[in-house]
């Protein structure tokens, strides 16, 4: 029956591959905050096309499973790109999940940096141009340092999540944790134990992420005084 | 008498159907104090704001320090260009919560002004000291009281050397006890070559201090003039009005 000590025993053949989750966390995370950033912006100033764009982007990548927009991505976007004579196919399976997960988490970091720009009160807009301050220069100077410690809660939240959805890369075959608890548990029979030790690894990793966001949080509100 | 500074010719503004400005004529002269008067609602603020393009007007002209657009169809260029000519302080100060007090007057002349650092550092120290702050210059907004706050806020305006200087309401917000300390700062700023356009509920302090007062109603201008023929002899019947609600529980011994 189930047998605790397989736990250890998995652990750290588990661990080998957590190179490949965190990779591809890191990756979303960094990507994904980059284009989520230029989505809250395209509607926050409502630019012509890219708001219409961005918002039916958000809502397809909210509305969807992730596992559906993989096989979107992998499938579906070679043969988009083939149709521009761009040839995609023969690109490591890894780059589609990677895509997959920014745009993704995307979706969520946007809607959380747009609600945190919308939090900053009108006046510091005021303030800042009537400084002569460019919209430019007032988001990256005023704006956004503001933003951010309010967002902070909710990319934590977005983050905590791609952390979970990342186990599903093992759809494609991708052999990062989860993809090596299969495997593992498929060679010695005993999946059970394997998923347990993958548990571990997301319980542990879930629990750094939400006390590194919460720690972020507090001591730039403290410091500043923004609520 | 110099030629003025900021002149402002048939400004309208709406919003949406509601015509809150009704064809503005303004002249102020450098180094003049203007006290803009008005009951709750008329358009001061509007008003003030249409001169540095918080808010967009929709017709009439604006010249500030020799630079001259027609409203209707102000570039983005014009507008940045006028509105460094300018500077505001807000009723509810509107310090950059992210910023020290020291980077609250720096910023705008480092990044909008192109001022190098040290001197940006110097200028602003220098109006730091002017209204006194100079102490407090490593503290953030919100460790600052309410009077302080303004104190910082208009050196902020002041380091900016703008040729109009808009002050909405600077006292409205305070505790009674300081609203005198932020007029006095604001009396004592009276020989700079700033022209000065105050929105004040203070009549004592428009009345002694103004050069001229404006009475505004309804989005348009009803009185202009030296404060003791408008708060002494004014002409029209809404001002009166206006004034009587003051001076009937104030009674200053200025209209005696
Ligand atoms: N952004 C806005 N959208 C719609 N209406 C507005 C807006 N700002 C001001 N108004 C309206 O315009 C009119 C003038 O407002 P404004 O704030 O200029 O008055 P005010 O003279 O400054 O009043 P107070 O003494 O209360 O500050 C008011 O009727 C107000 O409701
Ligand atoms: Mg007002």
């Amino acid at each position: 029956m189930f047998d605790a000590s397989y736990i250890l025993t998995f652990l750290p053949k588990l661990l080998e591959s957590l190179p490949v989750t965190l990779g591809l966390v890191g990756v979303a995370t960094a990507a994904g905050l980059l284009l989520g950033l230029l989505f809250a912006l395209a509607r926050l100033e409502k630019l012509p096309v890219l708001a219409e764009a961005s918002t039916v982007l958000i809502s397809f990548l909210r509305g969807t499973p992730v596992l559906v927009q993989m096989f979107v991505v992998y499938y579906g976007l070679p043969l988009l790109l083939q149709g521009i004579g761009i040839d995609i196919l023969r690109w490591d399976k890894i780059i589609f999940i990677y895509i997959t997960y920014a745009l993704n988490a995307s979706a969520y970091f946007s809607e959380g940096i747009r609600a945190a720009v919308l939090a900053v009160p009108a006046r510091q807009w005021d303030a800042a141009a009537a400084c002569g301050l460019t919209k430019g220069q007032s988001y990256r100077r005023v704006i956004l340092p503001q933003a951010l410690p309010i967002a902070i809660p909710s990319l934590g939240m977005t983050f905590t999540g791609l952390l979970q959805d990342s186990s599903l890369a093992f759809s494609l075959g991708i052999l990062d944790v989860m993809g090596r608890a299969k495997t593992l548990g498929a060679l010695t029979s005993r999946a059970l134990e394997a998923y347990a030790a993958a548990a571990v690894i997301f319980i542990i990793l879930t629990l750094l992420s939400n006390a590194g966001f919460h720690t972020a949080g507090r001591s730039r509100k403290r410091k500043e005084a923004l609520t | 008498m110099s030629e003025a500074v900021l002149t402002v010719r048939n400004l309208h503004k709406s919003f949406g159907k509601a015509e809150v400005l009704r064809g503005i004529d303004l002249e102020v002269r450098p180094g003049e104090t203007v006290a803009l008067l008005g009951s709750s609602g008329c358009g001061k603020t509007t008003f003030l704001r249409c001169l540095n393009f918080l808010e967009k007007a929709d017709s009439g002209t604006l010249a500030i320090a020799g630079q001259t657009v027609h409203l209707q169809r102000a570039h983005k260029k014009d507008i940045l260009a006028l509105r460094r000519k300018t500077a505001m302080v807000f009723q509810d100060y509107g310090l950059y919560r992210n910023k020290t007090v020291l980077q609250n007057v720096t910023e705008g002349l480092t990044v909008a002004r192109g001022v190098p650092k040290a001197q940006a550092v110097t200028r602003a120290l220098k109006s730091l000291e002017q209204v006194g702050m100079a102490a407090r210059s490593e503290a953030y907004p919100h460790e600052l009281s309410g009077g302080q706050q303004q104190r910082v806020g208009i050196a902020r305006a002041l380091a900016l050397e703008p040729a109009v200087l808009l002050f909405d309401e600077p006292t409205s917000a305070l505790d009674p006890e300081k609203v005198q300390e932020i007029l006095d700062l604001i009396r004592s700023l009276k020989d700079t070559p700033t022209a000065k356009i105050i929105v004040t509920h203070e009549m004592a302090f428009a009345y002694e201090c103004a050069d001229s007062v404006i009475f505004m109603d309804e989005g348009l201008i009803l009185e202009e003039g030296a404060p003791k023929d408008v708060f002494g002899n004014p002409k029209n019947e809404r001002t009166r009005r206006f004034l009587e609600r003051f001076t009937a529980d104030k009674a200053p011994e200025y209209f005696i």
